[in-house]
């Protein structure tokens, strides 16, 4: 790719307009991520209908950003009340509340965001310098390899997440069901249509993201409210003591290897599919209080501990974008919701993006990386503000949360029938969680069915019907190798609750 | 153990209607390997009997279930809001927003006047403001 076309895409998210939005999606996120109870997916899923009318590029940075802003904002309830606000945020709650405790909760909350915006920048480098070489590399593969890529993918998201493989499986199984409604790319005739023209071109993603992953959390979170619920925690008070209130660049540098080991556990992880921040987050505490001399010493509000946590979880958010850039596999549910964003302007994620959307690609980076800067700034001056927001009445959030998710859909799914679409996933989602389902292998086999189907219609008339051609595919039969060894690694292993690789807030 | 089994014979038998009955009427099936619309659709099928009967046989620790209680609210909730979803083209936006929210505080038993208010009337007039003024995305 041509430096022109990178320094003209960088410029691109330099405009005012896309300025407003980046700071806009860096503050939503991080308020979103400050209400103990919401999280960044229901933010993005809730905010993909508020981006129909921007343009592509304005849109995605406005998401991206939502997300930056999230794993923010869900450190403030973990510092100062011991509940994370974001599952991701569940490690700083081991060293941050402790801190929070002996006064110094605003010390703990910039130590949170600095390593925070450490551990994203460094990640959006990674993510900037490897994936053109990537998707250089995915672009010589054919439809052969691509339909064993994502069968390798759909093992590994299947067996990092959830209980059980099988039921991973299951989920992924019921997505590629649901995607199947509407005209098949094949033949172009209807399925599961049952002669309702709206459901002809197949099932509105926003409504069954919105669904499955805001309204049926809303309405779980409705269906437990109980007469006299405990009223909001109150926060710890502040010390007049600058020293409690400010981090001297010395006391971030002390901590300088921690957060550089975290940002490259944060990093592979993320650039797994199927692993999460909350994974990386409680993987590189644990790997940074065994290594340290004093393990004693973490749990008690040590600021390493703040960082091992913060610097991994954030390094997730660039690094997930890695797969879904380089080959068009969301690696997880805000990648997937990602690429509805992408879908909806007309862009197809994957590696050809690179050569079609060149511009576009190095515009993302650009906002990506004006978007830790916003981090930093909204956070800065906004974190004592956010602190307030911890409580904030969930009696209040959840109905305003679902009216905004009926408003949205209405809006861009097609109306009633959208509604009734979200309402039904919403269901789905519920019964999903209640079961252990999976819920990110579905919207994850949701959003990639076509791509599959198209791939497996492909590899079909390429055989011809001699199967054992794929003896002349040493890439897909790696590939298949390595799905075997991962179903042989991941499956039988998860039989049992309480896995190291799932921590109990990873779902859904 | 019982839960997951039940899991298991329920996506196998799913699986197995849909092969059985909803594949053949309501997708074309050219009956080959290939540019075949069924094809997709049965492979799901096939995994759902297949998956499901292997979670049948090899259940592990069963999930915690909802109380009766929740359960009933959660219909409740579903009930409210479908109702809201039909009745948003009859009576336009605002009442319909109105209705469902007031029904939800009173579900939620928030019986603080200023963040009942907050919710029953601020709330969705701001998010018509945002969205049918502001964005000019008109809302029945």
């Amino acid at each position: 790719m041509d430096m022109t076309t990178i320094l003209a895409g960088l410029s691109d998210a330099f405009t005012f307009y896309n300025l407003l939005f980046i700071i806009l999606g860096v503050t939503i996120g991080q308020i979103v991520g400050a209400i103990p109870g919401l999280n960044i997916l229901m933010a993005l899923a809730i905010a993909i209908p508020l981006t129909y009318s921007l343009d592509t590029l304005t849109a995605l940075a406005f998401l991206i950003s939502v997300n930056k802003g999230g794993t923010v904002g869900g450190a403030v309830p973990a510092i100062l009340i011991n509940t994370p606000g974001t599952p991701e945020s569940a490690a700083t709650t081991f060293d941050g509340y402790p801190m929070a405790q002996k006064g110094q909760p605003m010390k703990a909350m910039k130590y949170s965001l600095y390593y925070s915006v450490f551990g994203d920048v460094s990640s959006d480098i990674v993510l900037i310098t490897v994936s053109a070489p990537l998707a250089m590399v995915a672009l010589k593969m054919g439809p052969v390899e691509i339909l064993t890529l994502m069968i390798l993918a759909f093992t590994v998201i299947t067996g990092l997440v959830g209980d059980s493989m099988i039921k991973g499986l299951i989920a992924a199984a019921l997505g590629f069901l649901v995607a199947s409604i509407g005209i098949d790319p094949a033949m172009g005739t209807p399925r599961f249509t049952f002669g309702n023209l709206s459901l002809y071109d197949g099932i509105p993603l926003t409504a069954m993201a919105v669904g499955m992953l805001a309204v049926a959390e809303i309405f779980q979170k409705i269906a437990l409210q109980v007469k006299g619920a405990p009223a909001a925690a109150t926060t710890p008070s502040r010390s007049d003591n600058p020293h409690d209130r400010n981090v001297t660049l010395s006391e971030l540098l002390a901590n300088k290897y921690v957060a550089i080991r975290a940002f490259f556990i944060g990093t592979i992880i993320g650039a797994i599919p199927g692993l999460g921040s909350a994974t990386a987050g409680f993987l590189s505490y644990s790997i940074t209080k065994q290594s340290a001399r004093d393990p004693e010493a973490f749990g008690t509000g040590d600021p390493r501990g703040i960082a091992a946590s913060e610097a991994a979880n954030s390094a997730v958010v660039g690094a997930n974008l890695i797969p879904l850039l380089t080959l068009g596999i969301p690696g997880n549910i805000a990648a997937a919701l990602l690429v509805s964003a992408f879908m909806i302007h007309g862009v197809q994620p994957g590696p050809l993006l690179f050569e079609t959307q060149g511009r576009l690609i190095y515009g993302i980076f650009g906002a990506m990386l004006i978007a830790n800067l916003g981090n930093l700034l909204v956070g800065h001056f906004g974190l004592r503000f956010w602190a307030r927001v911890v409580s904030a009445p969930s009696t209040v959030i959840y109905p305003a949360s679902l009216i905004l998710c009926i408003t949205g859909v209405y809006i861009s799914a097609g109306g009633v029938t959208g509604l009734i679409v979200m309402i039904g996933a919403a269901i789905m989602g519920y019964f999903m969680r209640i079961f252990d389902l999976s819920i990110i292998a579905f919207i994850v086999a949701f959003v990639l069915a076509r791509q599959l189907e198209s791939a497996l219609l492909k590899t079909m008339l390429i055989f011809d019907g001699h199967f054992s051609d794929i003896l002349g595919h040493p890439i897909a039969m790696f590939l298949l190798v390595m799905s075997a060894i991962s179903i042989v690694m991941l499956g039988p292993k998860r039989g049992k609750k309480g896995g190291m690789n799932t921590p109990p807030t990873e779902k859904p | 153990m019982l839960v997951n089994r039940i899991v298991g014979i329920v996506s196998a038998g799913f699986g197995a209607f849909l092969l059985l009955f909803a594949i053949p009427a309501y997708v074309t099936n050219s009956g080959t390997l290939f540019l075949n619309p069924a094809l997709f659709p049965i492979i799901a099928a096939w995994m759902l009997v297949g998956l499901g009967l292997l979670q049948a046989v090899m259940a592990g620790l069963d999930p915690a279930l909802p109380s009766r209680t929740e359960v009933m609210r959660f219909v409740l909730i579903v009930a409210l809001t479908v109702a809201a979803a039909l009745g948003l083209e009859r009576f336009g936006y605002l009442a319909t927003s109105f209705a469902l929210m007031t029904a939800v505080i009173y579900m939620i038993h928030e019986r603080r006047l200023l963040w009942a208010v907050i919710t029953i009337a601020m709330v969705p007039t701001g998010i018509w403001l945002f969205f049918d003024v502001l964005l000019e995305r008109p809302l029945p």
